[in-house]
């Protein structure tokens, strides 16, 4: 007769068979889900990428670096602002006031 | 005596296990909830609702989601991996655009972790609860190194993040635009 011991005994056990492998589900669960969290993306900013972007008292200024050459910029005061570039022989200029209460309005023309 | 030892430590185990679940919903500080729901959600457009005829709809049906824009905004998306994307609507001659960002999201509210993560600036002033995409969201003022102040709204929409970001000048802009979003049936 083959002796049974102890390892045997808490294998066949079903009782502590059941405990452990929810024990090990549990953790392989958890453990998937934080790597699977911890591998997700982080945020990157990408709007306007390519673009530089200059904001003075409430005015913006936006002009693209890349294919494009700038042809002048000036922010005037209070909230007032103005750009203008040339891209492949056009021109574009915008204009863009704001008041107190966030209205504003913009121009732009090639 | 190792039969016993076992069970002493499949049992300690067990409670620890037990003990993890208990707290679980006691996040320690570090991880608590960025935005608390003390107010009732408010709807992101405050003028007219009504969609301009002549504006473009954007949709997404693996994110589930739908929306309509001005027809100057170009539209690109950026593919970031781990199933997140960044969609942004934008006409930089005309100084006009925004960011939409998401990401897979098993929670079901933002901790400060996932902030930190994505807000570098930390910065996180003026919240507010609104709804968008037919489900609440927070809407903030906040910072980043490249765009300055800015304007942020984020929701939580079939388990993904969303974070809309665009300049503090132009959150009247952004509102109206997510204003339009509505859910569309996910692929």
């Amino acid at each position: 007769m083959t002796p049974i011991t102890q390892n045997h005994i808490f294998l066949q056990h079903p009782l502590l068979r059941r405990i452990v492998l929810l024990l090990v589900m549990l953790g392989l669960f958890f453990s998937l889900a934080h790597v699977v969290e911890s591998q997700s993306a982080n945020r990157r900013i990408r709007l306007f990428e390519g673009f530089s972007i200059v904001i003075r008292g409430g005015g913006i200024i936006i002009h693209q670096i890349d294919g494009y050459t700038q042809s002048s910029y000036y922010v005037q005061s209070g909230y007032y602002a103005q750009a203008a570039y040339y891209s492949q022989s056009t021109y574009y200029s915008q204009s863009t006031y704001y008041s107190q209460s966030a209205y504003y309005s913009q121009s732009s023309y090639k | 005596m190792a039969l016993r030892t076992i069970i002493i430590a499949t049992l300690g185990a067990g409670i620890l296990v037990g003990a993890w679940f208990f707290t679980k919903g006691e996040l320690p500080p570090s991880e608590e909830l960025l935005f608390t729901a003390t107010t009732t959600p408010t709807s992101l457009a405050t003028s007219s609702s009504a969609i301009p005829a002549h504006w473009k709809k954007y949709q997404n049906a693996h994110y589930g989601i739908a929306l309509h824009h001005p027809p100057n905004l170009t539209i690109k998306e950026f593919n970031e991996g781990g199933g997140a994307m960044t969609i942004t609507f934008q006409d930089p001659a005309a100084g006009e655009g925004l960011q939409l960002f998401v990401t897979p999201y098993t929670e079901q509210v933002v901790t400060r972790e996932r902030f930190a993560r994505d807000v570098p600036s930390g910065v996180l002033q003026s919240p507010r609860n609104v709804l968008v995409c037919g489900v609440s969201g927070t809407t903030f003022e906040s910072a980043d190194a490249f765009l300055g102040e800015t304007q942020e709204v984020w929701f939580i929409h079939n388990g993904f993040l969303f974070e809309a970001t665009t300049l503090r000048l132009l959150k009247d802009f952004q509102e109206r635009i997510l204003s339009t979003c509505t859910e569309s049936p996910a692929s």
